[in-house]
């Protein structure tokens, strides 16, 4: 409270209408500007700690937590299994990731609509415009901290195993090098499934500012893509295989299984489509959540 | 909306339309606290979104037998399709969701903008009024669940009805929609966020930790429906012979309408309200 007023600048430019701009003596920023880099830096890092609910009550951290628990759980009992049979109990990445799933889509569900309803609830979006952040900006900041949260939580029990496998070795250096490559399919995994959810997730919330009609919204197309795959099941004419490309879930479970080596009796008996169609399949899901964000970001009235 | 007006008519004498002067506050009449409370319902309940909602799910499964019957004899044995998609679309998905819309819509809807008070503050009991909203959401879903059994099956098989299959679940889905609009009713008074815990009782509860234990099956209302199903036909298909028994489902199913009438009376003495008088 010491500090002086600044020095009120007399106001001389007067324009052309004869209009002055009175100085009233605001205290100015004087700091540095970081323009719409730090802008988009800025929205980021909010994105990303909304998502896990941090910097705000324990109520908004809860679902986070109990994902993240929840599918660390079945992974650290396989390693114990495994450690305690001396290696007889295999780990099976693909079938313990493909039981995870639907957990990350209740991560998804909660959390995408904190990050992408309340800005329209609360009708932040025009002083968000105000700024240096642009409507494409806007759109892909919270996309990229969709996508970053999903796959560090997708990452997390993959990764956790992997380290797991190769702590648990007689000797740790033989089976880095053994298990090297190992990591690519886990890499592989959890950016593919991340983007599959993270398209579904944000492109569907974008579209209301009630973040429990969201939510719904997201958890009944998943619903609903299940059901309808389920429904087209036996129907003759179409393949098993060709419905569950409709129900992302069962198609990432399979990709999976593929990206890991390992196969189940389904697979055996109905030999799955090459992995490129997965591939190309999450990340069409993921190219079309993001475009229709940024679509309906260029045309919300803000 | 209803403001204007008491949302509950009280007894007056009847005049065809309601006088201006002051009402008798007497005893409530049965029958026309009902018809306003379910009246209240139907406004927040049929917006296009949800009524196209709930259109989409009774028209699933007929989509499906109508792709089953265009293939004529092609398509083989009728009874194992239906019993697959009625249990998968129709127990499983559109009872569940449509009941979850009936029976959440209106009293969330109320809570959150505040007219719940108005519904409290008049001279009806509260456990009817929570008694009226259950058997709305009742009948709502199990005319929705039935239209879908009995459509599916019509379109497949014609009137013949093999091993009465589509009997048997149009009765089944029928009994396990009252049960989830009890369930859901419940939920609407007991918990802010309805819509969303519903969801994930539907997905969590009934799909993965069910499948996982089966001694869920007992308290879970889908198994219950199949249990019904089971002793209505002479199919043997596992889906149907592996739930709970008859007599389990029936006493669960009437344990939580019991419940929800009673436990959403009390949660109504103090009704959660989101904003007054916005």
């Amino acid at each position: 409270m010491t500090e002086s007023i600044p020095e009120v600048i007399a106001p001389s430019g007067d324009s052309a209408d004869g209009s002055t701009i009175h100085d009233l003596g605001y205290r100015r920023y004087t700091g540095p500007r970081v323009g719409a880099s730090g802008a988009w830096n800025a929205l980021y890092v909010q994105s990303l700690r909304t998502m896990f609910g941090l910097g705000r009550p324990a109520k908004a951290k809860a679902i986070p937590v109990l994902v993240i628990v929840v599918t660390m759980l079945p992974a650290l009992a396989s390693l114990v299994a495994a450690s305690a049979s001396n290696g007889q109990v295999p780990l099976r990445y693909g079938q313990l990731i493909g039981a995870q799933l639907l957990l990350f889509v209740l991560f998804v569900a909660a959390q995408v609509p904190e990050v992408l309803s309340r800005d329209q609830q609360h009708q932040l979006l025009p002083l968000l415009f105000t700024r240096d952040v642009t409507r494409l900006s806007y759109a892909l900041a919270r996309f990229g901290a969709i996508f970053s949260a999903v796959f560090v939580v997708g990452l997390a029990p993959l990764l956790l195993l992997y380290l797991g496998e190769i702590g648990i070795a007689k000797d740790p250096s033989v089976a880095f090098t053994l298990m090297g490559n190992r990591i690519w399919p886990v890499l592989a995994q959890s950016t593919l499934s991340a983007l599959a959810m993270s398209g579904i997730g944000a492109g569907l919330a974008v579209w209301t500012p009630r973040r429990a009609y969201a939510t719904a919204a997201i958890f009944g197309t998943f619903l609903l893509l299940a059901a309808v795959a389920t429904g087209l099941d036996d129907l003759a004419g179409v393949s098993q295989r060709t419905a569950e490309l409709l129900d992302p879930i069962r198609a990432m479970r399979t990709m999976a299984m593929i990206l890991f080596g390992e196969t189940n009796r389904g697979m055996e008996l109905n030999a799955p489509p090459p992995i490129g169609v997965y591939v190309a399949l999450t990340l069409g899901i993921g190219a079309a959540g993001l475009l229709l964000l940024t679509w309906r970001m260029r045309r919300i009235r803000a | 909306m209803s403001t204007a007006r008491p949302a509950v008519p009280v007894d007056r004498p009847s005049l065809g339309r309601p006088s201006l002067g002051r009402p008798s506050l007497g005893r409530p009449s049965w029958w026309r606290s009902a018809r306003a409370i379910c009246h209240l319902s139907m406004v927040r309940t049929f917006t296009p979104v949800l009524v196209l909602t709930m259109t989409a799910l009774v028209l699933l499964p007929m989509l499906f037998a109508l792709v089953f019957a265009s293939r004529g004899f092609l398509s083989g044995d009728p009874v194992p399709f239906l019993v697959q998609r009625y249990d998968q679309l129709v127990s499983a998905l559109a009872t569940p969701i449509i009941a979850l819309l009936l029976s959440t819509s209106a009293f969330s809807a109320e809570s959150d903008d505040g007219t719940l008070l108005y519904l409290v503050t008049t001279t009806t009991p509260r456990w009817w009024i929570v008694l009226v909203r259950v058997l709305f959401a009742m009948v709502g879903t199990a005319l929705a669940s039935a239209i879908a059994v009995f459509g599916t099956g019509f379109i497949a098989t014609g009137a013949h009805d093999p091993q009465h299959v589509t009997r048997a679940f149009g009765i089944a889905a029928a009994f396990g929609g009252a049960a989830y609009a009890s369930l859901f009713t419940m939920l609407a008074l007991l918990t802010r966020r309805a819509l969303v815990s519903g969801l994930l009782y539907v997905v969590f509860w009934e799909g993965v930790l069910s499948s996982t234990f089966p001694a869920l099956h007992y308290l879970s209302v889908r198994q219950w429906m199949l249990a019904v199903a089971n002793v209505l036909t002479e199919s043997s298909d596992t889906r149907l012979t592996e739930g709970p028994s008859l007599t389990a489902s029936l006493v669960g199913a009437g344990l939580v309408a019991v419940l929800a009438v009673l436990s959403g009376a009390r949660q109504l003495s103090q009704p959660r309200i989101g904003r007054v008088g916005t």
